[in-house]
Parts: C-alpha cells; sequence; structure tokens
C-alpha cells in the first residue's frame, strides 16, 4: 500500500512543485491558442513573444519552487 | 586565416590534453567512466548540461531556422526545451538521481524487466543519435569551410578524431570538464556578438523593427502547419527528462537536490543564449544577408563580416565547443547504449581491462560511423536532428514518466507504450498513413493509451516492485 500511495502525482509531488509546473503547463498551452496566430507586436507574431517570455518564466517558475522549498 | 586556425588548433589541443588527464580516473571504474564518479557540482553541472543541450544546433542551427522559418517557429522549438528541463526537475531528476545506476536504460529494465525493453531502447538510442551527431558534424564542416577556409572533409575527420579520442579515454569526466569550458565560450562569443551588434547597428527593438520591415515572414506564423510548431515544442519539452545524454548528466550530479538546481541553472543559461541569438543576430543577419541558400551559414557570414580574424577564430572555437560539448555527451551515451546496455552482461565478466577497451572501442565505432554519415549531411540541421529526437521522446517519455507515478504502470503497458509510441512515431513520420499532424502529436497520445490499456487489462504491477519504485520518491 505504502509504494501505491507513493505512486500518485498528487500525493506526493510537493505543492509548489505542482504549482510552478501548472503554470508553466498552461502557459504553454495559452501560447498555442489559434488567437495569437495572427497578431504582431513588433513584426513578430504574439505567438513568437509568448514562446519568449515562456523561456524565461519556465526556469524563473522552476527555480522559485525550488529554492522557496529549501528554506 | 592564420590567427583562426592557430585558435582552433590551440583548442582542439587543450581538449585532447584534458581527455589524457581525466583518463586516470576515468578508466579505473564504471562509475567514474559514465557518472564521473557522481560528485559533480550544481554550477558545473549546469554549466555542463546547458554545453551539451546547446549543440551546434544552438548556435547555427537556431540562428539557421530563424532566417529560414521565421522567429515563432524557431522559439516554439527552443522554448519545449526549456520546458522540458522544467518537467525533468519536477518529475524525473531527484528519482533517477536516487535510482543511482547509469543509463535510461537501466531505469526502464528495472521498472519493465523484459528483453523487449532491454534491447529496444539501447536500439532507439543508437538510432536517434547517430542522427542528431550527423546534424552535429555538419554544423563543424560548415564553420570550418566558412571560416578556416579547410575543406569539409577535413574538418569533419579532425572533428571527428578529437571528440572521439578524449570521450573514449576520458569518460564523462573528460566531458564534464570540457563542457564547462565549450558552454562558457559559447556564452561569450554568442552574448558578446550581439553586444558588439547592438553597440554598432541599434537596439534589438531596431533591429528587429527593420527586419520583419523588409522581411515579414522572419515574425510571421506562415511556413508550417501549426501542428509542426506545436510537434517541435512538444518533442523537446517530452524528450529533455528521457534523452539519454541529459539522463546522465543528472546521474552524475553529487545529490538530487543538485541535480534538480543545475537543470533549473541551465534552462537560464540556455534561455539567454537563444534569446540573444534570435532577437539580435537574426534580424542583423537577415537584412545583412537575405539570399543565403544556406540559413545555416547566417551565424558565420555574420562573424566574417563584422569581426576581426581573434574573433573569428573565437567564434570558431565556438562553435566546435557547441557541436563538441553535445556530441561528446551523445557519444558517451551511445556508447553506454551499445557497451553498458546492450553488451553489459558479457562486459561485466570481463576483466578491468577488457571493460576499458570495449568501451573505448564502442565511441570510436560510433563515431566513425556518423563521420561517414556526415560526408552527405541534411539540410536544416535543428530539424533533421529534432525528428531523430523525437523517436526518443514517442517511445521513451510515457513509460518512464507512468513508471514514476502512476502505481497500475506495469510491464504489459511498459512495452506497449514503448512500441506503440515508436511505431507510430515512425509510420506518420515516414508519411506512410498522411494525417496531417506532426508525428509526435499522435505518438504520444497513443503511447499514453497504450500505457493505460495495459495498465488496466494485465498483471498488477508486484508490491515490492512498487516499493521500490516509492522509495525512489524520497522527501521528494
Amino acid at each position: 500500500m505504502r509504494g501505491a500511495q507513493a505512486m500518485s502525482v498528487p500525493s506526493r509531488i510537493r505543492r509548489r512543485d505542482l504549482v510552478a509546473l501548472a503554470v508553466t503547463v498552461l502557459w504553454s498551452v495559452v501560447s498555442f491558442l489559434p488567437a495569437w496566430r495572427e497578431p504582431e507586436l513588433g513584426g513578430v507574431a504574439i505567438l513568437g513573444w509568448m514562446m519568449a517570455v515562456l523561456m524565461v518564466l519556465a526556469p524563473v517558475a522552476s527555480l522559485i519552487a525550488l529554492l522557496g522549498g529549501r528554506r | 586565416m592564420l590567427v583562426e586556425r592557430v585558435l582552433v588548433g590551440l583548442y582542439l589541443a587543450g581538449c585532447i590534453t584534458i581527455g589524457i588527464i581525466a583518463s586516470r580516473r576515468a578508466l579505473s571504474s564504471r562509475d567514474e567512466y559514465w557518472v564521473a564518479g557522481r560528485r559533480v557540482g550544481t554550477a558545473v553541472n549546469a554549466m555542463a548540461l546547458m554545453a551539451s543541450l546547446a549543440s551546434g544546433g544552438s548556435i547555427i542551427g537556431v540562428m539557421g531556422l530563424a532566417y529560414a522559418q521565421g522567429i515563432p517557429a524557431t522559439l516554439a522549438l527552443f522554448t519545449g526545451s526549456v520546458v522540458g528541463f522544467s518537467i525533468a526537475a519536477f518529475l524525473v531528476a531527484g528519482q533517477l538521481r536516487r535510482f543511482g545506476k547509469y543509463t535510461i536504460t537501466d531505469f526502464l529494465t528495472f521498472r519493465y524487466p523484459h528483453p523487449i525493453v532491454a534491447y529496444l531502447v539501447p536500439i532507439f538510442i543508437v538510432v536517434a543519435f547517430l542522427i542528431y551527431i550527423v546534424a552535429q558534424l555538419k554544423a563543424a564542416g560548415i564553420t570550418a569551410v566558412v571560416l578556416l577556409g579547410i575543406p569539409y572533409e577535413t574538418a569533419l575527420v579532425l572533428a571527428c578524431v578529437v571528440f572521439i579520442a578524449y570521450v573514449s579515454i576520458g569518460g564523462m569526466t573528460a566531458i564534464t570538464w570540457t563542457d564547462v569550458v565549450q558552454g562558457t565560450l559559447m556564452l561569450v562569443i554568442v552574448v558578446g556578438a550581439a553586444v558588439f551588434v547592438v553597440l554598432r547597428e541599434g537596439s534589438p527593438a531596431t533591429l528587429l523593427v527593420q527586419a520583419t520591415s523588409s522581411y515579414p515572414e522572419l515574425g510571421q506564423v506562415t511556413q508550417h502547419p501549426v501542428s509542426m510548431y506545436l510537434g517541435n515544442f512538444i518533442i523537446w519539452a517530452t524528450a529533455i527528462p528521457v534523452i539519454p545524454h541529459i539522463v546522465m548528466r543528472v546521474l552524475s550530479a553529487k545529490d538530487p537536490v543538485a541535480a534538480k538546481l543545475s537543470l533549473n541553472l541551465a534552462m537560464l543559461a540556455f534561455g539567454v543564449l537563444i534569446l540573444t541569438a534570435v532577437f539580435t543576430l537574426v534580424p542583423l543577419g537577415k537584412t545583412m544577408f537575405p539570399g543565403l541558400t544556406d540559413p545555416d551559414q547566417v551565424f558565420l557570414n555574420i562573424m566574417a563580416e563584422l569581426f576581426p580574424p581573434v574573433v573569428r577564430g573565437a567564434a570558431v572555437a565556438a562553435v566546435l565547443a557547441a557541436v563538441m560539448s553535445t556530441t561528446d555527451a551523445l557519444l558517451l551515451a551511445c556508447s553506454s547504449a551499445i557497451a553498458h546496455d546492450i553488451l553489459g552482461v558479457v562486459v561485466g565478466r570481463m576483466s578491468s581491462r577488457g571493460q576499458s577497451a570495449v568501451r573505448i572501442g564502442s565511441a570510436w565505432g560510433i563515431g566513425v560511423v556518423a563521420m561517414f554519415l556526415a560526408l552527405s549531411p541534411p539540410d536544416l540541421i535543428t530539424e533533421f536532428y529534432t525528428a531523430g529526437v523525437g523517436l526518443l521522446s514517442a517511445s521513451l517519455f510515457v513509460p518512464t514518466v507512468f513508471g514514476l507515478w502512476w502505481s497500475k504502470a506495469n510491464l504489459t503497458g511498459g512495452i506497449a507504450a514503448l512500441v506503440v509510441g515508436a511505431a507510430i512515431y515512425v509510420v506518420v513520420l515516414l508519411g506512410v498513413v498522411p494525417i496531417g499532424y506532426a508525428p509526435i502529436v499522435v505518438a504520444l497520445p497513443a503511447s499514453a493509451i497504450a500505457m493505460m490499456v495495459g495498465g488496466i487489462l494485465g498483471a498488477a504491477e508486484t508490491e515490492a516492485m512498487l516499493n521500490r519504485v516509492g522509495a525512489l520518491h524520497g522527501g521528494a
């Protein structure tokens, strides 16, 4: 029973990690919505900007979760 | 081109020297050779991880891809890698580090003990990584042609001999040391070149507006069906947690926390590298060299046009560093798939000297095959090796993540997920069944469904196995 309980994501993953992972995945999903393909900002489609933000957001969210958890 | 050649010669000699120094330690045991004795600290591992991922594809290829297919398509592909690091840090890094073996095959054969898994996984790794290595070698070859003025074939042989030599004798220890040097060189050259360009030509915003005004396709989502953008993103997001050369870096970390932290720091450095290249150097390259027949040469043309010989020499060394830092890790992972995963039982019975000979021999074998394949290189290296990595993602991601986190994951489900994911990926990639979606978009869900069906219909996993897997989660 102990093993079975240990192997379920919600019961084992830390809350901070789950939040950071959810933010990253949610941003990824929203980035690929059709609405962001046509509009442009500075000559680049919003999809491109969303990806650029995600490239910084994902590691920062992970680091906050990891270092916050350690404290 | 004397200055450039001398600088590159010094760099290659330095790599060989590191390999020789590391060989004393590396050839002493399996732990030292495959995972550097499991004592690599956070900062060193982070830079080595970044260098392992930031390949020729990330310097030559990222700019070539953005030049040819636009910024959104390029960022979709490379941001997938960054998200993959996040997934790896949260879902597999700590657990695999606690597992404490050598390769991803070790984990999968522990979780799903069956000959199909034991042989199919290393075969997939060898196939996918051969493609990956060939793409890297093309980057080294064209760099030498453009900036050193030496023939493609000569550059190929030279680069191959050097990196095979230091990998085969120095193992993970040599790779770690060279990767730190190579990663630093890459960051300095790309970011330094971008700063120089900004000071000389104007801000990134100015460069971007200039380029997209004349070439609007640079910023548009027009080049591919959007499913291809999504497909490339998913391939890298799901490949990073299971791709063997990254997993071996996780296994070489000194502890689970260092493994997670180094993944996060590596992705920050990787993000800086990619964003700097895409938003500064690519717009300038598009404006300065609008009609390149080989888009992968845009960075090299910028360096040749704007910088003096010393910087060009350093740039060649940086591209070679990018190529070699990834290729050496790929070669070690590929070599481990043969010498450790497939021949492990036989090799285990050999003397220490015999084991070393097999490790060195398998590295040379793979390297030489890749070198011959690279004599006829593919177009657009990033797309080429992404297709190869997709095979690993489609076949290994679901068995690994479900195997760690789903209590119903069992032998039937693991084998089904592995085989179905790989088969569907290859069938769709080759166009046998034209469905209009990127192969990974179909293969990954199919792999997950196969796992769930197998998990529900197959024999339940033993309590002992569940407890052993549960123990890998430690304090999570």
